[in-house]
């Protein structure tokens, strides 16, 4: 007698196959775990059994004065804690925003004013991951010595004991303000100021994951080995110095200053891709030019194939080849990028763009309206209204 | 791949936490992997279990089997961490999701058939949900599937025939809609 489910070959084969995954716990879980709920066990042991009780009363008391005042208050409501690591670094998961990882002995306030979020570091580090936001949601992280506002990038910032502070940045830029002087502009790569010496542990960037790392690795943001006696040279304030040159020219004075630059760097590695991804940004965006772009931006890609801005060079390489109507081309970048960064900073935007192209080429809006709903995940990005109007027109 | 019962009877009651943690941390990180879907994060599920055994290991009864008993508190965790998703979801929070999809990209078949069951299933009850996991992924059989979750086994007879059923009218209305 044939029962019902065995009536059903499709879901049957489904499933079937679904079984197949074999479920296994990562390299390092187990000791990654076990490690996290020794320092779960140890707060615990260290709190009185009364006192649990009553903190943990509290607790459901305040998360349920929350959820109510989530749903009745209005969305720009105020809200602060402190972080606090003990010996061991601590991760932090900061929703939408994006993840933290705190050294140890690190002390930090976090204050969320409405989309708007500043990170207090008063002692310890910070190694973070800020997701991509838009301008009037900005992520600020304030030290002692500078205010650093962050578009969407990993970095990491440090507060000495005798108030001094310093950033690497991995990945995208950071706006640096220090006290009293005027804001620079901190790339992929580069630290502020020039003569620090912090690094991330092997422990906090293990605890950040690599998806989180977005292609960045330790060498991004630990120091440059010193190579020369004058890597203990005073503070630079901008980075950036000796660029200089070429980013007070313009059109096409600047593309020739910023390749001449490249070919110049040679035994410097970092800003040599830098003057290639920035003559080809100046191409593209401010002389309109994407086929010159996106020859500049492949010749970066095939000089530095591993260079720390190689997923900044592949998604202009998308945006240029978009422009110029290359569509396979473009979808066939799009999937690389989206298998190599599944949860990648850009790949919102990539499931976006993907989208976009799929509904000019593809008017029953299947395929495109799953990439557009992919897309939407990230609704507060600046992409986000055009990809809510394509997805409205797939349903109409 | 199914739990090894007979290696699990077999086991003497184990005393300490690391005991427990040793011998059965892969058992948790799977059951909870299965049980959880991509929704969670399958270390962070295991972890919230061996808090609970760290907390209750003293009133374990060792005449009954570590692996039910481990199964059923990696149930309750994994409710609780789903029904925290979903209000994380509700207030756009972000979520925490398992990263088993992502390792496994080289199978992109069973990887998306894994992902479109968890779809389906994600919009069936939480009980019948269960009770198709252990059926249909892990290969136990309806007594075995009502010892674990404290049922009967009609009642779970019950359960999977109407998990099935809903299961194959979900995927079968997925189709159709996917075709248009």
């Amino acid at each position: 007698v044939r029962t019902a489910w065995e009536e059903q070959p499709r879901a049957r084969e489904l499933v079937g196959r679904a079984a197949k995954l074999d479920i296994a716990p990562a390299p390092g879980a187990r000791a990654r775990v076990w490690q996290r709920l020794e320092q779960r066990r140890q707060l615990e042991r260290e709190r009185p059994e009364r006192r649990r009780l009553g903190w943990a009363m509290f607790a459901a008391g305040a998360a349920f004065a929350a959820a109510i005042a989530a749903i009745f208050l209005p969305r720009t409501r105020t809200n602060e804690f402190t972080i606090a690591s003990s010996s061991q670094p601590a991760t932090l998961d900061l929703g939408g925003d994006g993840r933290v990882v705190a050294g140890p002995a690190t002390r930090a306030h976090l204050l969320r004013s409405g989309r708007a979020v500043t990170l207090t570091l008063e002692r310890g580090s910070l190694l973070a991951h800020v997701l991509p936001r838009i301008a009037r949601a900005p992520f600020v992280i304030k030290t002692p010595a500078f205010s650093a506002r962050v578009l969407g990038t990993v970095l990491r910032v440090v507060t000495h004991d005798d108030g001094t502070a310093s950033i690497a940045v991995g990945h995208g830029a950071v706006e640096v303000t220090p006290n009293g002087r005027a804001p620079v502009i901190v790339h992929a790569g580069e630290r502020w100021p020039a003569s620090a010496s912090d690094a991330p542990s092997a422990g906090e960037l293990a605890r950040m994951g690599r998806a989180h790392l977005e292609g960045t690795d330790a060498a991004a943001l630990s120091p440059p080995a010193p190579t020369t006696p004058t890597a203990t040279a005073p503070t630079t304030l901008s980075p950036r110095a000796d660029a200089s040159a070429c980013a007070d020219k313009r059109g096409e004075a600047a593309v020739t200053c910023w390749l001449d630059a490249a070919d110049a760097a040679v035994g410097d590695p970092v800003r040599a891709e830098s003057a290639l991804y920035q003559a080809g940004f100046i191409r593209m965006h401010e002389m309109h030019d994407p086929a010159f772009a996106l020859g500049i931006w492949e010749r970066q890609r095939q000089r530095f194939p591993h260079g720390l801005l190689r997923d900044e060079a592949q998604t202009s390489i998308i945006d240029a080849l978009v422009a110029l109507k290359r569509t396979r081309a473009a979808e066939a970048e799009i999937a690389d990028y989206l298998k190599l960064h599944p949860r990648g900073l850009r790949s919102a935007e990539m499931h976006f763009v993907r989208g976009t192209l799929l509904y000019s080429e593809d008017n029953s809006c299947r395929r495109a309206a799953r990439e557009l709903d992919v897309a939407l995940a990230r609704p507060a990005a600046p992409w986000a209204p055009r990809a809510r109007a394509a997805r409205a027109a797939c349903r109409r | 791949m199914p739990y090894d019962r007979e290696k699990s009877r077999s086991l003497p009651a184990p005393l300490t936490l690391e005991d427990v943690y040793r011998d059965h941390f892969d058992f948790v990180f799977r059951q909870a992997a299965r049980l959880g879907g991509p929704a969670i994060d399958a270390e962070d599920a295991a972890q919230e279990v061996f808090m609970v055994v760290a907390r209750k290991l003293e009133t374990f009864d060792s005449s009954s089997l570590i692996t039910t008993w481990l199964y059923g508190i990696t149930l309750n965790v994994v409710r609780s961490l789903r029904r925290r998703a979903r209000v994380r979801r509700l207030f756009e929070l972000g979520e925490d999701k398992s990263d088993v999809a992502v390792r496994l990209l080289d199978r992109a078949e069973v990887v998306d058939a894994h992902r479109i069951a968890y779809e389906i299933l994600d919009k069936i009850a939480p009980k019948k949900r269960e009770v198709f996991i252990l059926a249909e992924f892990e290969g136990l059989s309806c007594d075995e599937i009502a010892q674990l979750v404290g049922s009967k086994t009609e009642t779970v007879w019950s359960r999977l025939h109407y998990a099935r059923k809903e299961f194959a009218e979900r995927l079968a209305h997925r189709t159709r809609k996917d075709k248009r």
